[in-house]
């Protein structure tokens, strides 16, 4: 019995959408405080010496970290992740490739040849291929 | 101030020494399990807990920004210029925590490195890829100035360079450029881990004690807000108006929204940022460490506030041409006010803190020129080897050419260089941010919308005049058409971007114009670590985050 819902993959996985809603306005709401610069432009009232328009940015910086984490639980139960696995149905195409791309030289990769070359300062020898 | 700090001096290169053959040396005494181990640490905060991750993770954010551009901005025109990096590594986190996830998954699932890989992926566009890259590349030739200014300002205090020949002038400049080319040329980088340590430790230290001991020092925290006000209000007798600002006023308030705007909706387009990101082992590192990485702008704030640390301290930002130099002004507190030993480790924080990012900036750029550009356009059917030798070439083009920045442009206001390549490489958002989530906005609007975006940018950059030295390029704000204020120019560019993009769109989904191959499909947007075919990515060498 097969118990294996065919997925179609080229749709959105499901998610509650007030709790992304929720979690949007989380994010949004720092950026528009710290952006309406009128609000806080000021340098009264002071804490411990430092003008308001300073403590109040700072004070932000505490609240937006709270707020982000909370959107960071919320996203996590709104959308949990929906497995890509094996069972996958695929729109038709004629062209297109759908894999993945060469990977390609970057510097301090296993196909620098500089890097094993026996001069002073030669990396070690990879004998894995460079995964680490 | 002549003459050299030799006590400062000696450390600052044994430091500097023993880190970078540290760097080296990690990389021959390999231990497989706990390089996979310490590499696991910094992407995934799993093995090692929260507080050392974060340890981890900010030690990377502290560059020549930091400790020199945006105190010596605050130092000489107060808080619209200087403090605004704060509102900007605030929101950053919040606008990243919104699309990176994505990002990271369609990435994962297709190779992507680059976010050109990305763009040509979804849009079957070449030419919007090409824009994509060429504006990475470009953009980062400014950000690694800045990183040299740093670098500078740190061995000009010391005493290295200095005198009327003109070489010797800019001696310090050209022994940070060297400096900088022979660490990235050798991939000293490839052991970042042990690097970071010791690196993170230096600049925290340094940070601690400056942002408890100084204050303490120059007479509280009153005195240091009320030197700078009285500094902010005086007269500049070379314009006729206040110096700066000690609290943005009805006028500038704009210009500070714009500001931070701005740099945050840039800061994660440059391929150093993509690659710090694409590196993490889930889709949902980032949002996570979003949470946690604003603790970063905290101390980012006590930091710029140390540039008023300095006026109250009476600090005397001179350089070794006679002539006031503010990117100084923090190497220059610490020469006064600490003992020579500690001013050493303080310039090796520094000069380290701007080496590392500076390379990996350029070694960034460098490698999406080589898979974007030269493979792609020039000789596709390169091999790895070539590749490799292309690569190394362009990081050292990028490099030379951010010395030409900073030659030529103003670098008494370096906080300028990384402004001028935020204006640049914020005209790629459309392209990149938009495509993860419709291809509704038509390939060929992006790329004349990119297109107008960047001609409008430079050209308005271009028309900052500094009334002082008459030199062009002198700042980063205009007049924001249509409202009568001043704004940071990135930001404008942006909007008329967007416009021209969403017009034209418009015009060409009406009329039916071909927009191309989506190699993606709308799940891939939401895989994760286990899904089939995402494996960690070959990014190469890189940072956990990247650096403001």
């Amino acid at each position: 019995m097969d118990e294996h819902e065919v997925v179609d993959h080229d749709t959105v996985p499901p998610a509650d959408k007030r709790l992304l809603a929720v979690a949007g306005v989380l994010l949004l709401i720092p950026i528009v405080a710290l952006m309406w610069v009128s609000s806080y432009s000021r340098v009264e009232p002071k804490l411990w010496g430092f003008p308001f328009f300073i403590w109040y940015q700072f004070l932000w910086v505490f609240l937006c970290s709270a707020m982000t984490w909370t959107a960071y639980k919320l996203v996590l139960r709104a959308r949990p992740h929906r497995p890509m696995g094996e069972a996958q149905r695929r729109p038709h195409r004629k062209f297109g490739r759908h894999g993945r791309h060469q990977r390609g030289a970057t510097i301090g990769d296993p196909t620098d040849a500089d890097l094993h070359d026996g001069q002073p300062f030669d990396a070690d020898p990879d004998t894995d291929g460079g995964r680490r | 101030m002549s003459g050299i700090n030799w006590t400062a001096l000696i450390i600052l290169v044994v430091l500097f020494g023993a880190v970078t053959i540290m760097g080296f040396m990690a990389t021959r005494w390999r231990r497989p399990t706990s390089m996979e181990s310490l590499d696991e640490w910094g992407l995934g905060g799993r093995s090692f807990g929260t507080w050392i991750t974060w340890f981890l993770l900010g030690g990377d954010l502290y560059t020549a920004y930091t400790f020199v551009a945006v105190p010596a901005a605050m130092f000489a025109t107060g808080a619209v210029a200087g403090f605004f990096a704060v509102p900007y590594t605030i929101v950053l986190y919040p606008i990243i925590f919104i699309f990176m996830a994505r990002l990271w998954s369609v990435s994962h699932r297709h190779g992507y490195v680059t976010p050109a890989d990305f763009v040509k992926g979804r849009y079957g566009s070449r030419h919007l890829s090409l824009a994509v890259a060429v504006t990475g590349f470009l953009a980062t030739m400014p950000y690694i100035a800045l990183q040299l200014v740093g670098i500078q300002a740190v061995l000009e205090v010391v005493g290295l360079g200095g005198g009327d020949n003109i070489i010797a002038k800019d001696a310090p400049l050209f022994i940070a450029f060297a400096l900088l080319a022979a660490y990235t040329y050798s991939s000293g980088l490839r052991a970042p881990a042990v690097i970071a340590f010791v690196k993170d430790t230096l600049i925290y230290l340094v940070i601690i004690v400056a942002i408890i001991y100084l204050p303490t020092k120059v007479g509280g925290w009153d005195a240091i807000f009320g030197a700078a006000e009285e500094k902010m209000a005086t007269t500049n007798p070379a314009t006729q108006k206040p110096t700066g600002a000690f609290v943005p006023g009805s006028t500038q308030m704009w210009a500070y929204a714009t500001l931070g705007l701005g740099s945050a909706l840039a800061l994660f387009m440059y391929p150093h940022s993509i690659t710090a990101t694409l590196s993490s082992s889930s889709r949902n590192t980032i949002r996570r460490n979003a949470a946690i990485l604003p603790a970063y702008s905290f101390v980012l704030g006590l930091l710029a506030l140390l540039g008023w640390v300095a006026i109250a301290a009476g600090t005397k930002p001179i350089g070794l041409d006679g002539k006031p130099n503010p990117q100084l002004v923090i190497p220059q507190l610490f020469e006064d006010m600490f003992p020579g030993w500690f001013a050493g480790i303080a310039f090796a924080a520094i000069a380290i803190g701007a080496l590392v990012p500076a390379a990996i900036m350029s070694i960034a750029a460098a490698n999406t020129f080589t898979r974007n550009i030269y493979k792609e356009f020039v000789k596709p059917d390169a091999t790895p080897q070539q590749e490799a030798k292309v690569s190394k070439l362009a990081s050292l083009v990028v490099k030379a050419f951010a010395l030409v920045f900073v030659l030529l442009l103003d670098k008494q206001n370096a906080i300028n260089f990384q402004l001028l390549g935020g204006i640049w490489i914020l005209q790629t958002f459309p392209a990149i941010v938009f495509g993860l989530y419709t291809r509704w906005f038509h390939r060929w609007a992006l790329l004349a919308g990119w297109a107008v975006g960047m001609v409008y940018g430079t050209y308005a950059a271009y028309n900052v005049v500094n009334p002082v030295t008459g030199a062009h390029f002198g700042g980063s704000l205009a007049n924001i058409p249509g409202i009568a204020q001043m704004g940071y120019i990135a930001l404008t560019a942006f909007v008329i971007n967007l416009v021209v993009a969403g017009v034209l769109s418009l015009a060409l989904n009406a009329a039916k114009v071909s927009k191309g191959q989506d190699e993606t499909i709308k799940g891939d947007y939401f895989a994760d670590a286990g899904d089939p075919r995402v494996e960690k990515l070959d990014v190469g060498v890189h940072e956990s985050t990247p650096s403001p």
